[in-house]
């Protein structure tokens, strides 16, 4: 399912932080969302979240997202917000399997269809190990991960995830990554909010470069993730080389002078 | 514990507290005469005793229990926050303001349902206070603090409400209404009650999957097609008629909505919905056996059973401060 | 004297407290609920209170408030000195039961004024003649800006103010309020003579015992029992002017009976047990609202088949010892003739 976006304005408390943003995730894609702090990429998401008012089109296959119920646009569209909330000392598999609650009915228990799916969500995450543990309990890391598998666990054509790596050790922000090439490798869309500059060009198909609330450029990692893109959006001075699997970032200085 | 048993072990102890309210009671029936003058009626004193006395004292102790239990689970879940609870927030104590100042105006004569109306509108208006206090900023310090101000001036103004009173007996009512009771009701009192009780128990259970989705946040739960107008128009109103229309009949009973909650917890999943109604069950029990006790304790001159929750709740809300620094819950 | 032992129609705490109660209690909840449970702490609270109040509100309009207080003090030494033969000119009365006396006996002008609760009709059968005095709210600043000659109260009623007033230098003369019919005329006759009034007094008693004579003399057989039961399902028990009056006029106090002395809550379901023959409850006319009136009429004591409930006294008769019990009397005595006629057992 094609996520659209057109000509998108949202302010917050009267300041306006996205002007006329635009862009499209197909089915099969990860397309990773950049640009530095308070470029707007959190406010974008929750937008397609639903959870700001937003002026401008925002389309779900036909479905204006901005018309649709807030429980069947929960079937279609999962959302993982940055802030990691957990309120109560929940067991993994119990908090994973709130992901299943827009399928459920009133108070019915996880059916076993629902079940399989959330055994996989732990899985891809790999957090299946730490099902019986209270989540509370766990490292940051953990957390994020199981908070993860919960937005996993909707099985939605369309996944948002804002800054799911951050926190992450090496190994698992790779886990992590890998795991969402595999979602959109089961033909869902998914749009991933990423400050790691490697881990996105590396991973995503697309990558979405917003500035000051405005798009600044959109492509093929290889294609936008210049030095003179950098340079302009994020204001680094980045040592960019390349090997078999893409792109490598490091950014090593500021651009007003501050290189090393 | 399977969600099962730990009901049906709660449900049971409820039952057999609610018969042993209505066992205790300074005319000393026998057991078979008791049950003969539960059922059989009649103009006998142990019937009479039985049924216009006890009855409606064990059914006010059930289903008040129920609900202050029920509301403190709700309140919990929904705002997160493990020290929430109808009196401790205040609810309560405007609930019982509400109901003093309607009724002892004389507005409605000295009506009864005088009483509910004042407290559902006092209780109301604390619940959308709270709640718009807990939407712009959600610390737990902050509604603590809410609710210490809302209960001091609530209670101040029931205590300035019952001083004008022209009758020279009503400022001496502030006990009842501080700490409650649920001695010397009637029949009448539970028709009052039960049915808005009812509605709030109805209200509150609708929003159980809101609540369990709210663990991971308010952007995480309406991510899962939680509704959050709707579910806090369900609480609200939940929670103002089952606390309203307790507080009208029985007076402000404190801590049962805190200290119930907390001790079930560890036996369910801690999947807010799956307390609901455990807590209720466990409530009632609490505020049974609370009563039952103050009819042992001082049989003639019978100590106000709100007395006696805030002796238990108060030392345990005080555990919880200091725990509740280090742990979640 | 305790609390329980005062024996009036209403709870001692309310008789006695609750004109100063209600002018001194400022603290809210806290002493609220001090006052309900520790009176003897209130009692403590209230003289601190009075006390600021007589320095605070003293009536010097641009006056110098520190310099003038010791002055007024002395000017009252001077002014109260003893009264001798002379009957007191200006009398004044800060309880509702030495108002019932005073208005009975004083002469013409000799009154100053009356408590405020002499006006209010279920407390004073002399509440029509109250419409007459100026009413004082008995704080020691009333009786200071009245100057009177002589001022009468109840033992219990505002101590504190009496303890002040004393100290202040006024002649007070205080009315014990364990009353029952036994000390009523006593108290006519002391009243009589502390206004100069012994020939009305005297006129009043004889009247009084002869009235209560004459009914205790048609008393018969087995007597039915009867309770009092006030708000909050309070009853009134061994000790109280009620239980006095129930026995003068043939009943058995179904409270006494159980042990009750003095005022103390009495539980429904032991009136239902016991389903006395009537069950004396407060009139519930023009009152405003409290849930303690609930409780007399408790559907369980309606359902009893056989009991009679209400107010059956003239309203506020025996809410005082004083001549008007006498109507009281009367009424029950009345109503106990109906119930079982001492003609109809010899």
């Amino acid at each position: 399912m094609r996520l659209a976006v057109e000509n998108l304005d949202v302010s917050l408390s009267g300041r306006p932080v996205l002007h006329g943003v635009g862009l499209t995730v197909e089915p099969g894609e990860v397309v990773g969302l950049l640009g530095p702090n308070g470029a707007g990429k959190s406010t974008l998401m929750r937008a397609l979240a639903g959870q700001i008012a937003a002026s401008g089109t925002m389309r779900l296959g036909a479905d204006d997202l901005a018309a649709l119920p807030s429980a069947a646009r929960a079937r279609l569209l999962a959302y993982l917000p940055q802030s990691r909330i957990i309120g109560w000392r929940l067991m993994v598999g119990d908090l994973v399997g709130l992901g299943r609650l827009p399928w459920r009915g009133f108070g019915a228990r996880l059916r076993p269809h629902d079940a399989e799916i959330v055994a996989r969500a732990l899985d891809l995450m790999d957090v299946a190990h730490l099902a019986h543990r209270p989540a509370t309990e766990l490292s940051g890391g953990e957390q994020a991960r199981v908070l993860a598998a919960r937005a996993v666990a909707q099985d939605t054509p369309v996944l948002i995830a804002d800054e799911p790596a951050s926190g992450l050790d090496p190994a698992h922000q790779i886990t992590m990554m890998r795991a969402l090439a595999r979602l959109a490798g089961e033909g869902r869309a998914i749009l991933v909010s990423l400050h790691d500059l490697t881990l996105a060009a590396r991973w995503c198909d697309r990558v979405v470069m917003l500035k000051d609330g405005r798009l600044a450029a959109e492509g093929a990692p290889e294609a936008v993730m210049t030095a003179e893109n950098l340079a302009a959006i994020y204001g680094v001075a980045a040592h960019i080389t390349r090997d078999e699997g893409g792109l490598i970032l490091a950014p090593i200085g500021l651009t007003d002078g501050g290189a090393p | 514990m399977k969600p099962l048993a730990l009901n049906l072990a709660l449900a049971l102890l409820a039952l057999a507290l609610f018969l042993a309210s209505l066992a205790v009671g300074p005319a000393e029936l026998g057991v078979s005469e008791s049950v003969r003058g539960l059922f059989a009626g009649g103009g006998e004193a142990a019937a009479i005793i039985m049924r216009e006395i006890r009855l409606p004292r064990a059914l006010l102790g059930l289903s008040i229990g129920f609900t202050l239990g029920m509301a403190g689970a709700v309140l919990q879940g929904f705002l997160r926050n493990p020290l929430a609870e109808p009196g401790i927030i205040g609810v309560s104590a405007m609930a019982a303001f509400g109901a003093v100042a309607v009724f002892y105006s004389g507005l409605a004569g000295s009506a009864l349902y005088a009483l509910p109306a004042g407290a559902l509108t006092g209780a109301l208006a604390a619940v959308l206070l709270l709640m718009a206090l807990a939407a712009r900023n959600g610390s737990t310090l902050t509604l603590i603090l809410a609710g210490v101000a809302l209960s001091s001036l609530a209670g101040a103004l029931t205590a300035l409400v019952l001083n004008l009173s022209p009758n020279p007996f009503a400022s001496y009512e502030i006990i009842f209404w501080l700490l409650g009771s649920l001695k010397d009701r009637s029949i009448a009192h539970v028709w009052l009650a039960l049915p808005l009780m009812a509605a709030g128990w109805l209200l509150i259970a609708l929003s159980a999957r809101a609540i369990d989705a709210l663990s991971l946040g308010e952007e995480a739960a309406a991510s899962l097609g939680i509704h959050m107008a709707r579910t806090r128009f369900l609480i609200v109103a939940g929670v103002a008629l089952g606390v309203g229309a307790a507080t009208a009949v029985a007076g402000t009973i404190g801590f049962v909505g805190l200290v119930v909650p907390h001790l079930i917890r560890p036996l369910t999943t801690r999947m807010p919905s799956r307390l609901l109604l455990p807590a209720g069950l466990g409530g009632a029990a609490l505020l049974l056996a609370a009563d039952v006790a103050v009819r042992l304790v001082l049989p003639a001159g019978e100590l106000n059973v709100g007395v006696l929750t805030a002796l238990i709740g108060a030392p345990f809300f005080l555990w919880l401060v200091v725990r509740a620094r280090r742990e979640v819950f | 004297m305790s609390e329980k032992a005062a024996p009036s129609r209403f709870p001692s705490p309310l008789r006695g407290g609750w004109t100063a109660a209600k002018g001194g209690r400022t603290g809210g909840v806290l002493s609220a609920v001090l006052n309900a449970y520790l009176p003897r702490l209130r009692r403590t609270l209230r003289s601190g209170a009075s006390l600021w109040l007589l320095r605070s509100h003293l009536p010097l309009k641009g006056g110098d408030r520190a310099s003038v207080l010791p002055a007024a003090l002395l000017t009252l030494a001077t002014l109260t000195a003893p009264a001798g033969a002379q009957p007191p000119a200006r009398v004044m009365s800060l309880n509702v039961c030495t108002d019932q006396l005073a208005m009975a006996l004083a002469a013409p002008g000799q009154l100053v004024s009356v408590s405020f609760l002499a006006r209010e009709p279920d407390l004073s059968p002399l509440h029509r003649e109250a419409e007459r005095y100026p009413v004082n709210r008995g704080m020691a600043e009333d009786v200071f800006l009245a100057r009177p000659d002589l001022v009468v109260t109840g033992t219990y009623t505002l101590h504190n103010t009496t303890q002040l007033l004393k100290r202040l230098g006024f002649r007070v003369e205080e009315f014990s309020f364990v009353q029952t019919l036994d000390t009523i005329p006593r108290d006519i006759r002391r009243m009589g003579k502390l206004l100069g009034r012994e020939e009305e007094a005297e006129a009043m008693a004889a009247e009084f015992e002869a009235g209560l004579a004459e009914v205790e003399a048609s008393q018969c057989g087995p007597r039915p029992t009867a309770l009092a039961y006030e708000q909050n399902g309070v009853a009134l028990g061994k000790g109280t002017l009620a239980d006095s009056v129930l026995t003068a006029a043939g009943f058995k106090n179904l409270a006494t009976e159980e042990g009750v002395e003095g005022m103390a809550p009495f539980p429904l379901e032991l009136v239902v047990e016991k389903k006395p023959d009537i069950v004396i409850v407060p009139g519930s006319k023009g009152d405003a609202p409290s849930l303690g009136a609930f409780v007399p009429r408790h559907p369980a004591l309606r359902a009893l088949p056989a009991t009679r409930i209400g107010a059956f006294v003239p309203r506020g008769s025996w809410s005082c010892g004083g001549p008007a019990v006498l109507e009281a009397v009367k009424a029950l005595n009345a109503l106990r003739q109906e119930i079982a006629s001492c003609e109809a057992s010899p």
